[in-house]
């Protein structure tokens, strides 16, 4: 292969390695840094609001609008305070509601929230809420839970939940208590026969005592009827169950703590283990409208009886605010990041401009012009920039996609892992014109070294 | 005759009053040449102590110096009539530059030295590695993609030597080549260049104060005596 501009560039480069890569290495931190940044701000709050789905209302006992919203549409943490489900009755039948769904909300399963819901949720409830584009709830594979008490005992999985957990349909499920350090991680899964029994025994902890968080109900197993279609929300990462097995096993947890009794069923229950964690509800609107007029009535209706009302909409928005103007400053240094690394390619080259005078002498002696070396230098710096930009992109596209996985299985907000073609290509743009510009002292340097100077023989 | 062959029988080198001094300075000349005239492939050798202004003559040939009065032509072709990239062109296409220090690249190959010879000239990109491999081979050097840094001194020599050559010039400049070398190593090194430059047909001009490689070329001038008189022939 011919000698070329790039291989001068190259060597020039390479011959220098452990302050070129250093260099490259800073330019590909600030710009994973930024990317990573805009990326994570996009789609967060993206996730955010396409997570809110389409009821008007959150209604629950736990203190805090936001808390509300973010622990049962995005199943945060698990509620730390119930209502009566004959609250719950009453407050559905004293208001002009199109639907309303219960939840109760505090098992798990390998540390994935367990959602205990009406079985109507999945008719009327859409996680993402285009009304020109309704999009229902799908199944991948199996059913629904069936309703009334057939459904007891059934568990649906959401499709991240699923496919990280390998469990599939048909097979039974051991639910834990709460979510704590001890949530289960092995043991909690079995198959079932033909009558729906477990075979064999299941062998996750048992140590702990009834009702402690962390426990495992290994006196109920779940049968898994279904897996649902992926939504992008957080509900991808949850499983469902109905109401009435978790009203059951949380019961039984309380009667066993007091004696040695049999398995607690449907009519063992009394009003007292018939707790709501919240429920969610849309308002009746007339056709074709999305809110309707009687909304700031209900809620303040509801907030005056003294219970946490939230309109999750409003509740991101406000959340989004809040988290805005931090990422601003994150941004922010992100971008001095950026120009201090444009401050190292110059050090740098600066630097070497020093040793390699003689270099640029010898060029000009074989015929190079002045602006062709200006011209190299400026492609050094060009291609410092470019390379710690695709560096600093595949880290960040990484690193987004790490953190985005970790977001959802911790806090179940569901994020798009990826960097966006036009953010990359932007901050690679970015990059590289600083670069340029912190290349132009260098390749001036260069542009006027003194031929006869450089070369004259050392000592 | 042809074009090629009339330019061939131009001179190699053609210098008329080529004076030069530092600028506002009041002192005497440092180069100063009446008129001296090389022919193709001719070789000349032009001795004066350390100081006297030896290299700034080669350097003011090559069109690195700009001249306080006077011209220089290479291959018929006027120096300083073009300025910028253009003189830049005409010094990678018909000199060749021998140093004392060689002047190597550091950090790249001796085939890409060889290869930065032919870089800014007018030889076809497609045969430079070949014509690189082949020249470094003629001349001793077996390991073309060795770094120069691996190289010893002498193969470093005949890499900088090759790289003078590589891309055809009608005139080389070698300044001070042998000065830090032995008599005898002085010998062989010159004989070399001159082997080489006889080889490619191009003329050589050597400056240099190395007593031992006098002998070795037939045509010698004094530094000092090229104000006097016209010398050289065509």
């Amino acid at each position: 292969m011919a000698m070329g501009d790039g291989r001068i560039v190259w060597r020039s480069l390479t011959s220098r390695l452990f302050p070129t890569l250093t260099t490259i290495l800073m330019v590909a931190v600030a710009v994973g840094l930024l990317v990573s940044l805009l990326s994570l701000r996009e789609s967060g709050r993206r996730a955010l609001e396409r997570g809110v789905g389409n009821a008007h209302l959150l209604v629950a006992a736990e203190p805090g609008p936001m808390n509300t919203v973010l622990n049962h549409l995005f199943f945060a943490n698990p509620p730390r305070a119930a209502m009566p489900y004959a609250e719950y009755e009453r407050l559905r039948d004293s208001h002009p509601w199109a639907w309303t769904i219960a939840m109760a909300q505090g098992d798990s399963f390998r540390g994935y929230p367990v959602a205990a819901v009406a079985a109507e949720l999945f008719d009327v409830y859409q996680p993402i809420y285009n009304p020109q584009n309704p999009r229902p709830m799908a199944m991948q594979e199996g059913a629904w839970l069936a309703p009334g008490g057939e459904g007891d005992f059934q568990v649906v999985l959401g499709a991240e939940a699923a496919r990280t957990t390998g469990v599939r349909v048909g097979q039974g499920v051991y639910l834990t208590h709460g979510v704590g350090a001890r949530a289960a991680t092995g043991g909690d899964v079995t198959d079932l026969d033909a009558q729906g029994n477990p075979v064999g025994q299941a062998d996750a902890n048992t140590d702990l005592p009834m009702g402690a968080v962390g426990r495992v109900h290994t006196e109920y197993v779940y049968e898994v009827v279904g897996v649902l279609e992926p939504t992008g929300t957080a509900f991808d990462w949850a499983l469902f169950t109905n109401l009435r097995s978790t009203w059951i096993k949380h019961a039984h947890d309380k009667r066993a703590a007091r004696a040695d009794i049999p398995l607690t069923t449907y009519d063992d229950l009394t009003d007292a283990d018939r707790l709501v964690t919240a429920f969610m509800g849309r308002v009746v609107t007339r056709p074709g409208q999305e809110t309707s007029a009687m909304l700031p009535s209900v809620f303040e209706t509801i907030r005056r009886e003294g219970f946490t009302i939230a309109n999750p909409g409003e509740q991101i928005r406000r959340l989004l605010g809040i988290v805005g103007s931090v990422d601003q400053v994150l941004v922010a240094m992100a971008v001095v990041v950026l120009v201090a690394s444009a401050a190292g390619i110059l050090l740098a080259l600066v630097s070497s401009m020093e040793q390699r005078r003689r270099q640029v002498a010898v060029l000009r002696v074989l015929g190079a012009s002045r602006s062709r070396i200006f011209g190299l230098v400026m492609t050094e710096s060009a291609a410092i920039g470019l390379v710690g930009a695709l560096v600093g992109v595949a880290g960040a596209w990484l690193g987004v996609g790490l953190i985005s996985r970790v977001m959802a299985e911790r806090t179940g907000l569901a994020i798009d892992a990826g960097v966006g073609l036009t953010t990359g290509a932007l901050v690679v743009l970015v990059a590289v014109l600083i670069s340029q510009a912190a290349g132009l002292i260098p390749a001036l340097m260069a542009y006027r070294t003194s031929v006869v100077r450089a070369l004259r023989p050392i000592g | 005759m042809t074009d090629s062959a009339s330019a061939s029988e131009k001179p190699a080198l053609e210098i008329a009053g080529l004076k030069f001094r530092y600028a506002g300075a009041a002192s005497p000349w440092i180069v100063d040449v009446a008129a001296f005239t090389l022919a193709p492939g001719e070789q000349a050798l032009v001795t004066g102590p350390s100081g006297a202004g030896k290299s700034t003559l080669l350097h003011l040939i090559a069109g690195l110096v700009e001249p306080s009065e006077g011209s220089v032509r290479v291959g018929g072709v006027s120096v300083f009539d073009s300025r910028g990239g253009k003189r830049d062109e005409l010094r990678g296409r018909s000199i060749g530059m021998i140093f004392q220090t060689h002047q190597l690249l550091s950090g790249f190959t001796a085939a890409e030295n060889v290869m930065a010879g032919m870089m800014f000239g007018q030889t076809p990109r497609s045969g430079h590695r070949s014509r690189a491999v082949d020249l470094l081979k003629r001349l001793g050097v077996d390991a073309p993609d060795r770094a120069v840094e691996r190289l010893s001194v002498g193969q470093q020599q005949r890499v900088a030597v090759a790289r003078a050559v590589a891309g055809e010039p009608s005139l080389v400049l070698a300044d001070e080549p042998t000065a830090s070398l032995d008599p005898e190593s002085a010998q062989a090194s010159i004989g070399l260049i001159q082997e080489v430059c006889r080889e490619r047909g191009a003329a050589l001009l050597c400056v240099s104060h190395d007593p031992s490689i006098f002998e070795s070329f037939d045509r010698r001038h004094a530094f000092a005596e090229l104000s006097m008189s016209s010398v050289g022939a065509v």
